[in-house]
């Protein structure tokens, strides 16, 4: 059996939804900030195939920035809780109800 | 190649539920950090050099510190005495389960699948480079924005207000 | 390829003048005005950021562009002009509304940050490529979630933005997973070269699939329905002016950029006069395409909208359920789908924009002085600050939409255009009549909050408030633009339809 484009797309595929499950379903902050990194990462795995198997490199420059934006975005998340920590001494998802939904 | 990547995959799905299971935090990030790798390990088997090296630079080496981090700021190291996951779990499974059967089976059914690689992809560092300071050269600036904008916030943010001074 | 670098930065002017503006702020707060007082600051500073925006307007009305740079990295024609400056306009009401705010210290990174949105925005608004598309939605988003964490005295501030940024990151892996996909059946990031990569694939599933989850990653930036959750939150918890900044700015842009992306990347080819990617949402005749996935958000965000935003107690939450109403009818004219619609739905947007942020201003004006945004806390208004009170009048009336206000003409044109694109049969009527029975419910919440200043009894030992001269030249300047767009509205939707025809949408 040959190793073709499905395989690696339903790799990334099971990788996101790992990450939407994590998002949903855990309680912790950062383990649910892990989570969208995950997700974000699928879509990496996404386009790297894509580039690969399409026969042109802008996928692989697409992951270059994508890895970029999520660096920063990994700063201000962390910083966002780092900053509510302080304030409230929690880091779960329940104790965010100061304000109602 | 197939056995190559079938022990990447199956590392890299591995890591990704054990990152989502655990209970302990510490233990969540290494197991995250080990799904980076295992994808950087993708990369490079799709031939993508570049962005594979990138990926365990600032993945398994920025954002996983970053994590580790920010557990010990915030003290989550101990491995909570309740439950973990959030009341309404199953509901959670049951979207993440809807989500990639769709995405399975709009991946098999789709015409994209046929598509064979290339022979032999020149995906050399210099072609990025080029490819970077030519089409990409605006995204490259916008980048650089962001990252301003990114770090100046987050310093901001996370600095600690020193009473009410001047 | 050969690029020139010097070409580049001509057609990109006005942004390298909003991104050297926001430095300028940054610098001189940093090194000269650090020691005066903080009213002083944001008095100087802000001056600067308005004159950095008059700057870049005065530019691209003086020097006219039409090009199309780097394969649609970076687009500019007269359509992308009239967007970004009414973007400027925006951005420059934000700065002035917020001089007189009090909860920051750090106010030159303040006013970078909304600079550095405003570019993100303008970016925005001239991509025409997934990955600068990508790139410079997330510019705007970090900026404006650090813009709502930026009262640290306020434990609700940190909260909002936290929500608003986990909210936004899983909007962001959802299109980027759509737009890898994309990038994938493709092959090219260009929008039009994918557009004719797709024209006789027909539908793809994981066409499919990339429609739907860039529909839910926009979805959440124009804060539609099921999405909306981190809007009343963000709008209450956030400092006023970078909510009103969220509200307005990033609202304008999002709905040009949806509209475009839908427009010119999902169009595919015409089988019985019905666009293949696009499909129908005429009633009792769909055709699957992303136009109906679009009705049913539309459809939820007008309902779930109006009739929560009937039982809110805080203004400020009462004016977040009322911009996913509105969401909801702009998203009428995202499916419309034709050059006419997005000549109403820009001029919808924005006025609806500037209409908020003067709404939120008159907010901020009642906020400072009692510490809340509770409707009690506006009773007795207009006998506390009558002009403040005209304003918001107008304000409220606008957004209810009552002629000649400018909220009027923005639905009206929206509908129009959505009946013309169902013509002959009027496909979208049914659309348009839940929308007016709609705004018919949204009078009852806009006229409890005109009832509360006009009619309520002041509080007792209420005194006159003490309204900058500033603010008030600022709110009563909002309220005529508003008057002014509606009276005479060809002045906007003239220019629009003048520069969508030269754009060639």
């Amino acid at each position: 059996m040959n190793v073709g484009l499905e395989h690696y797309l339903v790799v990334s595929a099971l990788l996101f939804a790992l990450g939407l499950l994590g998002v949903i379903t855990r309680r912790n902050l950062l383990v649910l900030y892990m989570s969208l990194e995950l997700m974000l990462n699928s879509a990496n795995l996404a386009l790297v195939s894509f580039s690969r198997f399409n026969d042109n490199l802008n996928g692989q420059v697409m992951v270059f920035f994508i890895i970029t934006v999520a660096a920063a975005e990994v700063a201000v998340g962390l910083a966002l809780i780092v900053a509510l920590y302080r304030k409230r001494q929690t880091a779960h998802v329940e104790d965010l109800t100061s304000m109602k939904l | 190649m197939t056995l190559p990547f079938a022990i990447i995959a199956i590392l890299t799905i591995a890591a990704a539920v054990a990152a989502m299971s655990l209970r302990n935090l510490v233990h969540c990030a290494l197991a995250l950090t080990l799904a980076f790798a295992g994808l950087a390990a993708a990369f490079l088997n799709l031939d993508a050099q570049f962005v594979g090296f990138a990926q365990i630079l600032v993945y398994v080496g920025a954002v996983a510190i970053l994590i580790v981090f920010a557990i010990l700021l915030t003290r989550g190291g101990e491995t909570p005495e309740k439950s973990v996951f959030s009341a309404s779990w199953a509901w959670g499974l049951a979207v993440a389960v809807v989500v990639f059967a769709t995405l399975a089976w709009a991946i098999t059914k789709s015409a994209v699948v046929e598509r064979r690689p290339a022979e032999q992809v020149e995906a050399s560092v210099r072609q990025i480079g080029d490819a970077l300071m030519t089409r990409f050269v605006l995204p490259l600036e916008v980048i650089g924005l962001l990252l301003t904008a990114a770090l100046m916030g987050a310093v901001i943010i996370a600095m600690r207000e020193e009473g009410k001074s001047k | 390829m050969n690029v020139s670098y010097l070409e580049l930065l001509k057609l990109a002017a006005p942004e390298t003048i909003v991104v050297l503006t926001a430095l300028a702020a940054l610098v001189v707060d940093l090194t000269s005005t650090r020691d005066l007082e903080a009213r002083f600051r944001f008095i100087i500073n802000g001056m600067i950021a308005c004159a950095g925006c008059v700057a870049a307007i005065v530019w691209m009305l003086v020097m006219p562009a039409h090009a199309n740079a780097l394969e649609g990295m970076f687009v500019v024609d007269p359509l992308t002009q009239v967007v970004k400056i009414a973007l400027l306009g925006l951005t420059l009401f934000t700065v002035l509304i917020s001089m007189d705010s009090t909860f920051t210290e750090h106010i030159g990174e303040y006013l970078a940050l909304i600079l550095l949105a405003a570019v993100g925005m303008m970016f925005l608004v001239s991509a025409e490529d997934i990955l600068m598309i990508f790139i410079s939605l997330e510019l705007t988003s970090l900026s404006l979630y650090i813009l709502a964490a930026f009262n640290k005295r306020d434990v609700n501030s940190a909260e909002a933005a936290l929500k608003y940024f986990l909210f936004g990151g899983m909007a962001a892996a959802f299109t980027l997973f759509g737009l890898s996909l994309l990038y994938g059946l493709s092959g090219a990031t260009n929008l039009g070269q994918i557009a004719a990569a797709l024209e006789d694939k027909g539908l793809d599933p994981l066409l499919i699939v990339a429609m739907v989850m860039i529909v839910l990653g926009f979805g959440f930036k124009v804060a539609a329905v099921p999405f909306h959750l981190w809007a009343p939150d963000a709008y209450q918890g956030a400092p006023t002016p970078s909510a009103a900044f969220i509200a307005s700015g990033s609202k304008v842009a999002s709905f040009f950029i949806f509209a475009k992306v839908m427009m010119i990347g999902f169009t595919g080819g015409e089988t019985n006069g019905v666009h293949e990617i696009a499909g129908s949402a005429a009633w009792q005749q769909f055709v699957s395409g992303w136009t109906p996935v679009v009705a049913v958000v539309a459809v939820l965000s007008m309902l779930l909208g109006n009739l929560v935003a009937i039982v809110q107690s805080s203004v400020k939450r009462l004016i977040a359920y009322s911009a996913i109403a509105h969401a909801g009818y702009m998203l009428i004219g995202v499916m419309a789908h034709s050059g006419e619609a997005v000549a109403s739905l820009v001029y919808y947007a924005v006025t609806y924009g500037l209409t908020t942020i003067g709404a939120f201003g008159v907010v901020a004006v009642v906020e400072a002085r009692s510490k809340d945004d509770q409707l009690a806390s506006f009773a007795g208004l207009s006998r506390r600050a009558p002009v403040v009170s005209l304003c918001m009048m107008i304000f409220m009336l606008s957004l209810a939409g009552i002629p000649p206000l400018a909220g009027f003409f923005g639905k009206f044109y929206v509908f129009a255009a959505a009946l013309k694109t169902g013509a002959p049969n009027l496909g979208l009527l049914w659309l348009v009549i839940l929308a007016i029975a709609m705004s018919a419910v949204s009078f009852y919440y806009y006229l409890q909050v005109l009832k509360q200043i006009y009619v309520a009894d002041m509080p007792a030992g209420a005194e006159e408030l003490r309204v900058p001269v500033l603010g008030q030249v600022v709110l009563g300047l909002i309220a005529v633009g508003v008057i002014l767009l509606g009276c005479a509205p060809n002045l906007l939707v003239g220019v629009l339809q003048a520069s969508i025809k030269a754009a060639g949408l």
